[in-house]
């Protein structure tokens, strides 16, 4: 066989072989997702049955969970809710609610997942009231967990292509007049979907959302334990939500509901989005 | 023999050197030991009953005291007020050294009420300073009553005498006020410790009211003027309500106020008046006919229901609010009826072995609960009735009072919800009973709130949507970047051809330059530079010269003809626009069809 014939005979070989390896990490994802949840629901069994070694089934489904969204990539809302209901079984509410906010982000629409985020928010001891910036900011995202952020899109693809293809034709093959016209308002209206769309990633996704996993994080007006003082008089419970703003050796400084600002360790607190958008 | 001098050296320094140190603290705990002193103040001597005044417990010397331990006698009430200090810097010589000393003492102070006359002692108070106690001085005090005034009366009016336990009775105080009055109060009264008073509200608009306390509760008299006796008086009453908690007889009363009198000769003494006691006795509620959940609730309710959703899976949680209406204090209402009580619920529903929650703040005559419910059974149809039995003392019969059914659709769901699954620290005492009627799954007791998750289709779905994400997609970027391109793309390919074809070019600028004109200065600039004429020279006449229609020709030539004739036309402005935008698109017309 000549050496090209050899090459082109690999390349096909190759190409055939492509989809047949997708298919196949495709089908480890899913087995791993139905080992994962039959675990966790071994585990509800033996916690219904009152079992000690109950929670530590949990928590290794968990960690398969956990695995399967670190590996696979698997990141969907549902992913995110089973696993924070595991970790509300191990009763480990600063994981829970990290796991709930983090599916939230994905749909804040599923009422199931929003519910499950409150009852996590419940066990948290830490109440903050939250200022009236942060009251106003969560009035105007109150459409959040009612209109999809993808029929939000859509809307927007329409209201932005329609009006552009109408100018075409009015320019390219003399449509109408009032084509002009309802362009420019269909324009005017995409801003609308646009807008709230921005808004929602600046206020959510695009701040570094953090939330603590760790209990009695004692809360320090600066990146030092014996220099600067605490600022609560309590420390912070798991499951205490912030948003971060700088971190400096081995610190995070937190913002939290209330627009106070204080500094905890790193390795106390995970972010809600696992990219930080800044370090 | 250098290295053993050395040693010896250092053990004769250090040694006692130590022994001082070690014992220095002790030298200061023991000075500090000697100054510590404990003294007691009162403000009066004598003072009259439901008067107050002040204690006072001063402790010298001590860092940080405590709050002074005193055995207050029964006869008086004493309130806390608490803690003061004060520093004192003085000069002193120890040991022949000028020193500057402070001297610092706490000051805890109490409010005294003599609640009955006679001499009332104050056993010495203690003080627990560093494990020591210290103990001040007794200290006593005479408590007299004023003189009592003849022509005040004060009265209780009571409805029943025989009250139930836990029933709500409300009574009247009426007090005939003799004279000119001031500085009042009722804080010497007398009234059983199982009996709970509450202010009742009363309608006071348009009277004289008068706010004061009783028992430490706010009031509200009215005092209207009314003939007693046969001469006009003030009626000073007011209305509260008891509720007694403990069986038994008892004696309410008497109700005493301590008054300042002000004479017709302009002098002002103190005097008191009170009421007769009255007798009460309380009983419990009868057993027959007593339901089997009673739970001690007395009176009339009201109770509303709602539930949080009205279609359900099995198995998914639901918010159960109650809300009990009824008179104040409510002591017989101590929680919602229990849930697990009731047959109706228990066959249908698992309920959350935490019972109910009350919602606070209460409200007055309202109790709030919460609890959560999940549906066993796809059967299931409605949230049935909350009950509670409640005796009713009017007509001396238990009565059920109930809340609306709450129609429910429960939907079958494959698996067991995961909140089933929770266990709580109650879950060695409250077990699930077994039903045989339905086709139940164990169940622990659950926490409120936690859904279930998906299945594995449902988990494998909704990757979400991100913005910035999505913007970064070449696919919606070319969808977001095409429809713009398409329109630049027509509106470069409709300029060129409009650049390259000279009467269509001329047309083009004709136009553009005639808007910049108004009125019939725009068609004349249009004729002018489609015609390619001197725009002076432009006529009524040219127009007849364009190849358009019969009709648009004629309208702008009598446009034309009118404003050359010197007379200003009635036509709006737009209409000469609209004549303009209709010449210009019957110019390009005829260019293009020439073109074709």
């Amino acid at each position: 066989m000549k050496p090209i014939a050899r090459i082109l005979a690999i390349l096909f070989a190759l190409f055939l072989s492509c989809p047949a390896l997708a298919s196949e990490r495709a089908n480890a994802s899913t087995d791993a997702l139905d080992a994962a949840l039959a675990q966790l629901d071994t585990g509800i069994s033996m916690l219904e049955d009152r079992q000690p070694e109950a929670k530590l089934t949990i928590r290794q489904a968990a960690a398969d969970l956990e695995a399967l969204i670190d590996e696979q990539g698997l990141q969907t809302a549902g992913l995110y809710h089973a696993l924070g209901n595991a970790y509300m079984l191990t009763e480990d509410y600063g994981q829970a609610v990290l796991a709930y906010r983090r599916g939230e982000q994905i749909n804040p629409t599923d009422p199931r997942l929003r519910d499950s985020l409150r009852n996590a928010r419940e066990h948290v001891s830490i109440k903050v009231n939250p200022s009236t910036t942060h009251r106003i900011a969560q009035l105007l995202m109150i459409w959040r967990g009612f209109v999809p952020r993808d029929a939000l899109w859509s809307m927007f693809i329409v209201f932005f292509v329609v009006p552009w293809l109408m100018l075409t034709a009015r320019v390219a093959l003399g449509a109408p007049r009032w084509f002009r016209a309802a362009s420019f308002w269909l324009l005017a209206g995409s801003l609308i979907p646009l807008c709230a769309l921005g808004a929602e990633w600046a206020l959510h996704q695009g701040q570094d959302q953090v939330v603590l996993i760790q209990k009695d994080v004692t809360a320090r007006s600066g990146p030092d334990d014996s220099i600067y003082d605490p600022v609560y008089d309590e420390p912070l419970d798991a499951g205490t939500e912030a948003v971060a703003h700088e971190t400096r050796d081995g610190w995070v400084r937190l913002s939290l509901s209330d627009a106070s600002v204080c500094w905890v360790r790193l390795e106390s607190v995970a972010r809600v989005h696992p990219v930080p958008s800044h370090e | 023999m250098i290295h053993a001098s050395t040693t010896r050296f250092w053990a004769w320094f250090c040694v006692p050197l130590v022994l001082l140190l070690l014992a220095a603290p002790l030298q200061a705990q023991g000075t500090e030991d000697d100054e510590i002193s404990v003294t007691t103040e009162i403000s009066r001597s004598s003072v009259y009953v439901g008067d107050e005044l002040t204690y006072q417990v001063v402790v010298r010397g001590a860092s940080n005291p405590q709050q002074p331990e005193v055995a207050f006698p029964d006869l008086l009430r004493a309130q806390f007020n608490g803690r003061s200090s004060q520093s004192y810097t003085s000069m002193r010589i120890i040991n022949g050294v000028r020193r500057s000393v402070t001297d610092r003492s706490f000051i805890f102070q109490f409010t005294l009420t003599p609640m009955g006359e006679g001499s009332i002692d104050i056993p010495a108070p203690s003080v627990e300073i560093n494990g020591q106690i210290y103990s001040g001085d007794p200290v006593s005090f005479e408590a007299l009553l004023p003189v009592r005034s003849d022509a005040d009366e004060m009265e209780i009016i009571v409805g029943r005498s025989t009250l139930y336990q836990n029933e709500t009775a409300e009574i009247e105080c009426v007090w005939w006020i003799g004279d000119q009055t001031s500085e009042f109060n009722f804080t010497s009264s007398a009234f059983p410790e199982s009996f709970k008073l509450t202010a009742v509200e009363q309608n006071t608009s348009g009277q004289y009211k008068v706010d004061f306390t009783l028992n430490g509760q706010p009031m509200t008299g009215v005092v209207p003027t009314q003939e007693h006796n046969g001469q006009q008086m003030s009626r000073f009453s007011f209305r509260i309500a008891i509720t007694p908690t403990e069986v038994g007889r008892f004696e309410l009363g008497p109700l005493r106020a301590i008054f300042t009198r002000h004479s017709g000769t302009g002098s002002r003494f103190r005097a008191y008046v009170e009421s007769e006691p009255v007798d009460i006795e309380v009983i419990q509620v009868p057993e027959q006919g007593r339901p089997a959940n009673y739970d001690g609730a007395i009176g009339q309710f009201q109770l509303t229901a709602r539930a949080s959703n009205s279609s359900v899976n099995v198995g998914d949680p639901i918010q159960l609010t109650l809300r009990i209406r009824g008179e104040e204090p409510m002591i017989g209402v101590s929680d919602a009826p229990d849930l697990l009580l009731d047959p109706a619920f228990l066959d249908q529903f698992k309920v959350d072995s935490e019972g109910w929650r009350e919602v606070s703040p209460r409200n007055r005559g309202m109790r709030l609960y919460e609890t959560t419910i999940r549906a066993l059974d796809d059967r299931v149809t409605q949230i049935p009735p909350i009950q509670l039995p409640s005796f009713n003392p009017d007509i001396g019969e238990y009565r059920i009072y109930r809340s609306e059914a709450i129609p429910l659709q429960v939907t079958a769901v494959r698996e067991v919800t995961l909140a089933d699954a929770l266990v709580s620290a109650s879950q060695d005492t409250i077990e699930s009973p077994r039903h045989r009627t339905i086709d139940r799954i164990e169940l622990t007791t659950a926490a409120p709130g936690l859904w279930a998750h998906g299945s594995r289709e449902e988990i494998l779905q909704s990757r979400g949507f991100n913005l910035a994400q999505t913007l970064t997609e070449p696919g919606w970027q070319a969808a977001l970047a095409v429809p713009p391109s398409l329109f630049l793309c027509a509106c470069a390919v409709v300029g060129i051809r409009r650049t390259r074809d000279e009467e269509l070019h001329r047309h083009s600028q004709a136009y553009r330059r005639a808007k910049r004109h108004s009125g019939t200065e725009a068609l004349r600039v249009f004729l002018s530079a489609v015609l390619d004429i001197d725009l002076d020279a432009v006529t009524a006449n040219d127009a007849l010269t364009l190849s358009i229609s019969d009709e648009l020709r004629a309208a702008v030539y009598q446009r034309l003809l009118v404003a050359e004739g010197g007379s200003r036309s009635n036509q709006p402005e737009h209409d000469v626009r609209d004549l303009l935008r209709a010449m210009h698109a019957a110019c390009l017309e005829r260019v293009r069809k020439g073109r074709s």
